[in-house]
């Protein structure tokens, strides 16, 4: 009964082109993460091995393992959550659900949005002043931490926002019709509505804390460390500054390990991923509108 | 489930949306236990209206509000506790609105918000109001299903169970039967003229049978004014307005 006409018949042949050339696009874009994957296991795996991740480094750094270097990138990309992420939801809250639309509330969104494209360089200045300077916090992981929180606000705040506008305003409504307050409606219906998107501003400010080397690098990481921190006012070492440090400032160090250094900082950035991934597809099998 | 019926005396209504004058002086009289209908075109500052009655109109960024509402013989706008008002004060509104958690939970929201704990006392209530929304028979079976999932109808029906929920004084059904089918709509007016006494119920509605059939007083709204309040058979039998009248015979769009 509908058979292709002489007409539809080109649409259809054109629409198959354009299916194919939309799909090759897609395979070159993820084409560099794939190669980037593979170059760093190829090179790497020589050097990977239990002992490269429990031990410290060793003869200047020239062998030896990453431990330390991966306990402080856990003890900064932690701690700084702790700051940014509460912050920022509330501050996120705050904007979309309380302050009143204004020109005041445009300019600061507007700051936000600026503040996240600030150079991570000039967060760490903006540390060293701030934190480690007048809050006399000293070079130390609580320094190092709150300059990573501030980094990483602006896009916990713009995540947030975005996922919370996202949630229907007419299920706000029902709520106060309802005879519920403003925080039990962000409580119970918001803000659980809003959670997939949060995570994934979340996952994001995990990447960039355990990725950046700028802004650790005043505040408080040093370039080798013989013992592990025992508190958040000592130094620590970073994976990402450690990448750095054996790459371009020791000689004699193997090939492989910079390679290696580099595939254990993706994969923890990547199982951040993965674990949003499994929390978001749950959280998807049970809210649906 | 519904406790005691309260009057509604709103004097001198007005609003404003930024410069837009949505209501110009709005009087109205509903006795307790009453069921009022509003009709009038689109425009006419019906929805406005309702959503002052509980004081929703704070939520609206740019609304401004002048003159009085009173429930019940008290000031809505001197109340101090919206929340408590808004239990008075049921809304439904236009659209059907599942919130996006279990049926269940839809219906014991407003209870919940309110302090009460889950239980088998709080499931009762909510599968009374479900009855009283002719919505029990199609969900007892999926009663944990998330109501997003739910029919269109069906969830209108929901946020009439859910308004219910919350025993409240006043009902306000803002187009309330828009998604659902004549026969399911039939069997909520007869669940609505049961309620008659209980509650008091403000309806606005764009079906002039609807008006007729379960309506007291029937009230003309235009251009953010009641223009005509008559009971029912008297308004439909011999409207007095001259707008009235044209609407009534459909010389309006």
């Amino acid at each position: 009964m509908f058979e292709a006409t002489e007409k539809t018949r080109g649409r259809v042949g054109r629409s198959h082109v354009m299916s194919l050339a939309l799909g090759l696009l897609t395979v070159l874009l993820a084409a560099p993460t794939l190669i980037v994957l593979a170059v760093l296991v190829y090179r790497g795996a020589p050097a990977l091995s239990l002992d490269f991740l429990l031990s410290p480094p060793r003869a200047g750094m020239t062998a030896g393992g990453i431990f330390p270097a991966i306990v402080g990138t856990f003890y900064l990309v932690g701690l700084s959550l702790l700051v940014s992420v509460p912050l920022g939801v509330m501050g996120a809250v705050y904007l979309t659900e309380y302050a009143r639309p204004g020109r005041l509330l445009d300019f600061v969104h507007l700051a936000i949005v600026n503040l996240a494209g600030v150079p991570s360089i000039v967060h760490a200045l903006f540390g060293v002043g701030a934190f480690v300077v007048f809050m006399r916090l000293g070079t130390s992981i609580l320094a190092a931490s709150l300059t990573l929180a501030v980094m990483n606000l602006p896009i916990v705040i713009a995540a947030t926002r975005e996922s919370l506008l996202a949630v229907p305003y007419s299920f706000r409504q029902a709520s106060w019709a309802l005879g519920a307050s403003r925080a039990q409606t962000v409580w119970h219906i918001v803000l659980p509505n809003a959670l997939p998107g949060i995570l994934t501003g979340v996952v994001f400010a995990v990447s960039r804390a355990a990725g950046e080397t700028a802004p650790i690098l005043f505040t408080g990481v040093a370039f080798y460390l013989p013992s592990l921190p025992n508190n958040v006012f000592d130094q620590c070492m970073a994976l990402s500054m450690h990448l750095f440090t054996i790459t371009t400032q020791v000689v004699g160090v193997p090939e492989s390990y910079p390679a290696a250094t580099a595939l254990v900082l993706i994969a923890l950035v990547l199982s951040a991923n993965a674990v949003s991934v499994v929390l978001r597809s749950r959280h998807r099998k049970n809210r649906r509108w | 489930m519904v406790k005691t019926a309260a009057s509604v005396a709103v004097k001198g209504l007005r609003a404003w949306y930024g410069g837009v004058e949505a209501l110009r002086g709005v009087d109205l009289e509903v006795g307790a236990g009453e069921i009022v209908a509003i009709i009038g075109p689109a425009q006419a500052g019906k929805s406005t209206l309702m959503s002052c009655l509980s004081r929703l109109s704070d939520e609206v960024v740019g609304l401004r509000v002048e003159g009085s509402v009173a429930v019940g013989g008290e000031d809505v706008f001197a109340m101090r506790d919206v929340a408590a008002l808004r239990r008075r004060v049921g809304l439904v509104a236009p659209l059907p609105v599942g919130l996006p958690m279990s049926v269940i939970d839809n219906v014991t929201y407003a209870p919940r918000m309110a302090g009460a704990r889950k239980g088998p006392e709080l499931r009762e209530r909510a599968e009374k109001c479900l009855r009283a929304a002719a919505l029990w028979d199609e969900v007892k079976d999926r009663l944990d299903q998330t109501a997003t999932r739910l029919s269109g109808g069906q969830q209108q029906r929901l946020a009439i169970a859910r308004a219910l929920s919350h025993e409240p004084e006043v009902l306000c059904l803002d187009e309330f039967s828009i998604a659902i089918d004549p026969v399911t709509t039939a069997r909520i007016e007869e669940l609505l003229k049961a309620m008659r006494s209980q509650v008091t119920i403000v309806l606005v509605t764009n079906l002039i049978h609807q008006a007729r059939r379960l309506a007291d007083h029937t009230a003309m709204m235009w251009e953010g004014r009641v223009i005509e309040v008559q009971p029912t058979a008297a308004f439909f039998d011999s409207p007095q307005h001259e707008l009235t009248r044209g609407y009534l015979e459909g010389r309006f769009g």
